[in-house]
């Protein structure tokens, strides 16, 4: 987060990237698939949603450990400005998820543990923002929502691996389905979509560095 | 579950071959898919110039705070 | 962490006197087992006696939610005025140490009693008792060791009840869906082999609740 603030280049790959995620995404050939039919061309959209929202409270955790061990004040606001762009991001993924399995799945929500699991990270870092206003002390809230950023992260990893082997997902890689196991290994979606996830996920950390700076502006003012 | 599995096992069985599915191959063959991508383009590019010029904005604030 | 002959009285000091803090002030304990029993029997007139085992068993789990979430609420709170003693008295891990086991040999009763309610009034469908006691104590170990870090964590916010659901649920949520299904499966008289891997996984997760606590506890603790 350091480097990204000081730095520049990132937001050119990031501007690169998402244009190449656009045009690549709506070109190159995609597997034709029964159901999904164009529809299959959201992955480069709604999936990096579900990643950036990932690798964005990731960075709010490692933040948040920083925090704890260094105590230095600038941590605790990367670590929030971080979890707040990590739920945007999950709230776009799920709106856009629904939005996709409405037509494809046939209902917004079926109870999908993929589904399941960005709901309850969302709920997480929802809860991590609630318990912040409602602790004065301002050193206090810093310590206080760190320990809670982590334990509930770490929480949250086995849930993501103990979710899928509790039913079925329609979601591709696990549970039985035929109508999508196709394009898992379908290179020319692959030729796009990582560059989209790191795309993404980058316009992410930009916003959060923005709000970084902002906020950190604020807190000088403040103490002056 | 089992109505999505049998759902699609059906649709499978009625359209087994891949090169029945029904793509929007029309659409892109007629040339109008580039005008949906420079839409986006365009938009695009507008909030990455917002987002450049937010940057600077928030970047002169820092600075100011700074020199005070 | 090594502990020391010195420590472990001191730990079993605290202990006791959690014991005789809830012994002396009854209302904690009989405030529960009443919100226990009434629980049970507003289930029992709701679903009139008869019920699947699906839902005898997602029933018994979501009760022992909500009871586990009540009782062991009250580990920190009620510390308000004792916590400055203790601060110079005691280290953070002690302390932690003393809650974990007190809270969990608490909800560990509070669970054999609501069983025991529970059955008479809705039934008793269990077949293999080691096996499903085994699974209780596990999810036991998982609730009352979550509820006790997000206590220490409410602990220290404006509105502490509602901060405990706000931050406990999405937590204890792996712990509860684990014990849940690892638990149907044993009322649908499953072996222990057949279960095995569900039963580590909820191990595992016991295990990374308690690290998790023994980590980061003491940070809310310094004040």
């Amino acid at each position: 987060m350091g480097y990204l603030l000081k730095t520049d280049w990132w937001k050119w790959l990031c501007v690169v990237l998402l244009t190449y995620t656009v045009i690549g995404g709506l070109l190159l050939p995609v597997p034709k698939l029964p159901i999904l039919n164009e529809t299959i061309r959201t992955l480069h959209f709604h999936v990096p949603m579900w990643f950036g929202m990932i690798l964005l409270f990731l960075g709010s955790v490692i933040y948040a450990v920083k925090h704890l061990s260094g105590g230095n004040i600038k941590y605790d606001t990367y670590s929030v400005q971080l979890a707040n762009m990590g739920i945007a991001f999950g709230v776009l993924g799920i709106v856009t998820g629904m939005i996709w399995a409405n037509y494809t799945w046939g209902e917004p929500w079926s109870n999908d543990p993929k589904q399941n699991a960005s709901a309850i990270s969302l709920l997480i870092y929802l809860a991590y923002f609630v318990l912040r206003s409602s602790i004065q002390d301002e050193q206090q809230r810093n310590r206080i929502s760190a320990v809670f950023n982590i334990f509930a992260f770490f929480l949250m990893i086995p849930l993501l691996f103990i979710l899928p082997r509790m039913s079925d997902s329609l979601h591709p890689g696990n549970g039985g389905n035929p109508g999508f196991n196709a394009y898992d290994l379908d290179s020319n979606l692959r030729k796009v979509f990582y560059f989209a996830v790191i795309g993404w996920t980058l316009l992410g950390f930009w916003m959060a560095t923005i709000a970084t700076r902002l906020s950190l502006s604020k807190q000088k003012l403040e103490d002056a | 579950m089992l109505k999505y599995i049998l759902g699609i096992i059906m649709l499978i069985g009625t359209q087994l071959a891949p090169a029945q599915v029904e793509m929007a191959d029309d659409f892109r063959g007629e040339g109008k898919i580039y005008v949906v991508i420079a839409i986006i383009l365009v938009i695009l590019a507008g909030f990455f110039f917002l987002m450049f010029k937010l940057d600077k904005r928030a970047k002169r604030l820092e600075k100011e705070i700074e020199e005070k | 962490m090594n502990l020391h002959l010195h420590d472990v009285s001191k730990v079993l000091h605290l202990i006791k006197k959690d014991l005789i803090v809830d012994w002396r002030q009854q209302n904690p304990i009989t405030g529960i087992l009443l919100y226990l029993s009434s629980t049970i029997f507003a289930t029992y007139m709701a679903f009139e006696g008869f019920v699947s085992t699906e839902v005898w068993n997602a029933l018994f789990w979501i009760i022992l939610l909500f009871t586990s979430i009540n009782a062991i609420s009250k580990s920190f709170i009620q510390e308000e005025r004792r916590s400055h003693y203790y601060f110079f008295l005691c280290k953070p891990n002690e302390i932690i140490l003393a809650k974990l086991i007190y809270s969990f040999v608490y909800l560990f009763c509070i669970a054999i009693v609501s069983l025991i309610i529970y059955s008479i009034l809705l039934g008793n469908p269990i077949i293999n008792y080691s096996l499903f006691i085994l699974n209780l104590t596990l999810g036991c170990v998982g609730l009352s060791g979550a509820f006790t870090m997000v206590s220490s964590i409410a602990f220290r916010s404006s509105n502490r009840s509602i901060m405990m659901a706000v931050l406990g649920f999405p937590v204890i949520i792996p712990v509860l869906i684990l014990s849940i299904s690892n638990s149907y499966k044993i009322l649908d008289s499953y072996v222990f082999i057949q279960i095995q891997g569900n039963l580590t996984a909820l191990f595992s997760v016991d295990v990374i609740i308690i690290a998790l606590t023994f980590v980061l506890f003491p940070f809310t603790w310094k004040s």
